[in-house]
């Protein structure tokens, strides 16, 4: 039985998931502050820097896939626990249920912050002014049905079927082959299969969330779903990265640079790059992606692997975090918007504030309730 | 079918044989539908298009295959003397298989014809399609308990691959003729989905024929008295 296997609790596992997920906050905070996102944006605001684009597209690059090596190598350890059966309900009451329940709790939630922004922003951005514009029509366009910032768990429970699918379907021997590759070989095949799903979307690469399975989303991040559910059943397949791991870290940076260097000012259509500069950005996007999820996962393992009372504290309290922080992030910065203070502040303080509220909300409403039995996972 | 009950640890043994015969081919189902999804997803017209034939296609495949697979080929490819030699009665057996294809057929459908109802609702395609789409699926069900019902009262290939033929030419009519019905035709742009009396007559009558073939068939196999 090999080290991942044991019974021993894999802190860094936890660890990485409370950093991620503190990172989700300050990556959607940092979204208003973007030149980038600024036309796009619900709640962006007036003041705005490169550096915030900097950060946040170069975290959305690696956030999102470490989520999903980790809910690969959850799945597998689940699985190998548990079996199929207890699998399935495991899942159904810790994916499906807060789905189905926080879903339209959310959609109202968002609705409603929305209202509160165009009632009372003053200095209104080019989202509230085009939602006011579509509002004023004589016959208002009905609000397309998404998921929000809960893709993430739709495309899981799609990721889930298809793992069950190719547990059925695929041939052990092509699992051993690919998990028998050297490290170049398979960095080569991750970052090749990226290329085609990330072709088929904008740069950088949007959220999947309306109601339908993106395909491209289910392709690249089962991508890194797959690795993690193979770090599980054979660790060695992440651990080879680790002897030269500061070069893959290196290599994931500098072409991250470049990558953000080619990036359109603007998030609109007809500023996206075509053709071969498209593919260029691609090449970069999905090279940096891979190796700063790989160097995440890692630095993880080698510096995160012990049990501290804070990480394991943001770690039972972050399901929770995840499935409120949006809404309540907006109303924080709409009220910021026609403030006058500097951009870095109102960062910090809309950041902070939605991280705190969140986690009174989660001793007001969760930890006590029923709801701690879907949204704090057992060990914790 | 009282008879049924007092075996009902082998008929759930029949069932589950059933289910894991049939798992790769489930499994390639669920992968189709998936993308079948994500195709209508990308929400132009000409991938709508192309998921919703492709959603008809496989609505048909799933139910031919069952049929073919776990009742036609099982005395085909002689498994029946296995069968013959467990503890089981033939309405025992006759019942297994009317449970598990119907599980088998039954809940893919559901979920195919829901994806494609919250596909309408959600994009801007007209909700005025929703009653063709829902008759249209109604009648592959129909179908689908015709040729399950021709398979198992006659274990027969080349029967059950005919009614399987007479139906699916029949669809093609079936959706001309509804949409050539001045009653439903000109609601399908409207905005919101429209029943009137005709498509519910329609809708009641395949309902009813899809129901009384089962019932008639459960009838009929309650007089098995043998296998063969």
């Amino acid at each position: 039985m090999n080290s991942l296997q044991g019974s021993t609790r894999l802190f860094f596992m936890d660890n990485l998931r409370a950093i991620a997920m503190i990172t989700g906050i300050f990556f959607h905070a940092a979204l208003a502050y973007s030149p980038m996102a600024h036309s796009i944006w619900p709640s962006a605001n007036p003041q705005n820097h490169w550096l915030f684009d900097l950060f946040a597209w170069g975290s959305h690059l690696f956030r999102m896939p470490v989520f999903f090596v980790m809910a690969g190598f959850f799945c597998a350890l689940v699985l190998k626990k548990s079996g199929g059966f207890t699998f399935m309900k495991n899942r159904l009451i810790r994916i499906a249920l807060p789905l189905v329940i926080f879903l339209p709790i959310l959609s109202i939630a968002m609705m409603f912050v929305i209202q509160y922004g165009l009632e009372q922003v003053q200095n209104k951005n080019p989202f509230l002014n085009f939602i006011q514009m579509l509002m004023a029509l004589p016959e208002p366009p009905a609000a397309p049905l998404n998921t929000m910032h809960l893709w993430f768990l739709y495309h899981l429970l799609f990721l889930y079927l298809l793992t069950y699918v190719g547990h059925i379907l695929l041939s052990a021997k092509l699992a051993i082959w690919f998990t028998s590759r050297k490290p170049t070989q398979l960095l080569l095949l991750l970052i090749a299969a990226s290329i085609p799903a990330l072709y088929a979307v904008s740069v950088p690469f949007p959220a999947p969330e309306w109601v339908f399975p993106a395909l491209w989303a289910l392709w690249f991040y089962g991508l890194f779903f797959a690795l993690g559910y193979g770090f599980f059943t054979k660790p060695k397949l992440i651990e080879q990265f680790e002897e030269k791991l500061p070069l893959w870290l290196v290599i994931g940076l500098i072409t991250y640079l470049i990558y953000y260097y080619l990036l359109p000012s603007q998030l609109f259509p007809e500023q996206q790059p075509q053709g071969l500069v498209k593919l260029a950005i691609i090449v970069l996007e999905a090279t940096s992606a891979v190796l700063l999820t790989l160097s995440a996962v890692l630095y993880a393992k080698r510096y995160l692997n012990s049990n501290r009372a804070f990480m394991r504290y943001i770690s039972k309290v972050s399901y929770w975090v995840y499935i409120v922080h949006l809404p309540l992030l907006f109303f924080i910065q709409f009220l910021l918007i026609d403030v006058t203070w500097h951009m870095s502040i109102k960062f910090l303080v809309s950041s902070l504030a939605t991280l705190t509220i969140s986690i009174i909300s989660f001793h007001l409403l969760v930890s006590w309730t029923w709801l701690s039995r879907m949204l704090v996972s057992k060990s914790s | 079918m009282t008879t049924t009950i007092h075996n009902s640890q082998m008929i759930k043994h029949l069932v589950m044989k059933d289910w894991a015969l049939m798992k790769k081919s489930i499994a390639a189902y669920m992968l189709a539908g998936i993308v079948t999804l994500g195709i209508m997803g990308m929400a132009t017209a000409i991938t709508f298009n192309i998921a919703a034939i492709l959603m008809i296609t496989l609505l048909i495949v799933i139910g031919a295959r069952s049929a073919i697979e776990s009742i036609v080929n099982e005395k085909k490819e002689q498994t029946l003397p296995f069968i013959l030699s467990l503890p089981v009665t033939p309405q025992d057996y006759a019942f297994a298989k009317l449970l598990s294809n119907l599980v088998l057929y039954f809940v893919p459908w559901l979920i195919l014809v829901l994806g494609m109802l919250v596909i309408i609702v959600s994009t801007p395609i007209y909700n005025g399609v929703i009653p063709l789409v829902i008759l249209v699926s109604a009648y592959i069900l129909a179908a689908y308990c015709c040729y399950l019902a021709t398979a198992l009262l006659t274990y027969s290939e080349g029967f059950t691959i005919s009614v399987m033929i007479v139906t699916n030419l029949l669809l093609n009519g079936f959706i001309i003729l509804i949409m050539r019905l001045p009653e439903l035709n000109q609601t399908f742009e409207a905005a919101t989905a429209s029943w009137n009396a005709t498509s519910l007559l329609i809708l009641a009558a395949l309902i009813t024929f899809s129901a009384a073939i089962l019932l008639l068939t459960g009838i009929l196999q309650k007089r098995l008295t043998s296998f063969l």
